[in-house]
């Protein structure tokens, strides 16, 4: 890795599911039943339309997700930017695979996370991490504190 | 503690977050720091002193003035946001597999 170079890294991770292709979708593209799993969203599958995650909002991040859908193809693919909190230009890969059993291979890649050595945006990026990831260990630790 | 807790633990406060912030454009003494940190000399002190602790900061005294810097290597315990990331998604999905569960066919 050198300063130049803009590496990337990304987060993938694969679930076999009992459950077919097309209720695995539903839960994938309905605001409903992704605020019940992921978080509350306007998300409206059209190719190019913007679209929101709301999280709790905390220090340093309003709690938005900024997203923009970008490929949809039913019951197989679903592809949108997700960005907020200055982690911008990830984009979220949804991909469904029947299986013989009549069950889906849900697989999920989180692209585009940038690994360059800038000070400033290793903050900003880590800004995010910590109240969207860690928020109950964000919490205890503050709540030791009080 | 933990060095990740003394990092989160420094940058929770948004005063230090915010000096913080402020240092990763450049070098700076206490009273450089002051007035755009909005809160008086010895506060600013008090928490660059923490976030020194935190290995988050170094000093440079030159003279009477003590020049204070962001030292690259604090941010350390916070490469793992990806990991982070990471166990999100893990949650997360455990969270769409019980959803799933309770959804009709």
């Amino acid at each position: 890795m050198n300063d130049k170079a803009e590496e990337t890294q990304s987060i993938s991770m694969e679930l076999d599911l009992p459950h077919a292709p097309a209720k695995v979708w539903r839960a994938l593209t309905e605001p409903a039943l992704l605020a019940k799993w992921l978080m509350s969203t306007d998300l409206d599958p059209v190719i190019g339309k913007a679209f929101t995650f709301k999280a709790p909002s905390g220090p340093g991040w309003d709690g938005t997700v900024n997203c923009k859908m970008q490929e949809i193809e039913p019951h197989t693919r679903l592809r949108y930017s997700w960005g907020g909190g200055g982690l911008d230009d990830t984009v979220v890969t949804w991909t469904l695979t029947p299986t013989r059993t009549g069950g889906t291979l849900l697989r999920l890649e989180h692209s585009g996370f940038r690994t360059g050595k800038g000070e400033a945006r290793f903050f900003q990026g880590a800004k995010m991490g910590w109240q969207f990831m860690v928020g109950q260990r964000l919490g205890a630790v503050l709540a030791e504190i009080a | 503690m933990l060095s990740q807790d003394r990092v989160f633990r420094a940058l929770a406060d948004p005063s230090r977050r915010a000096l913080f912030e402020q240092l990763t454009k450049g070098e700076a003494a206490v009273r450089d720091l002051t007035p755009r940190a909005g809160i008086s000399q010895p506060a600013v002190s008090q928490h660059l002193a923490v976030l020194r602790e935190a290995g988050l900061v170094d000093e440079r005294r030159e003279g009477r003035l003590v020049y204070y810097r962001v030292k690259l290597t604090g941010l350390r315990p916070l490469v793992d946001w990806i990991a982070h990331y990471q166990a999100f998604w893990v949650e997360r999905l455990e969270g769409l597999r019980a959803l799933l569960e309770e959804m009709d066919e």
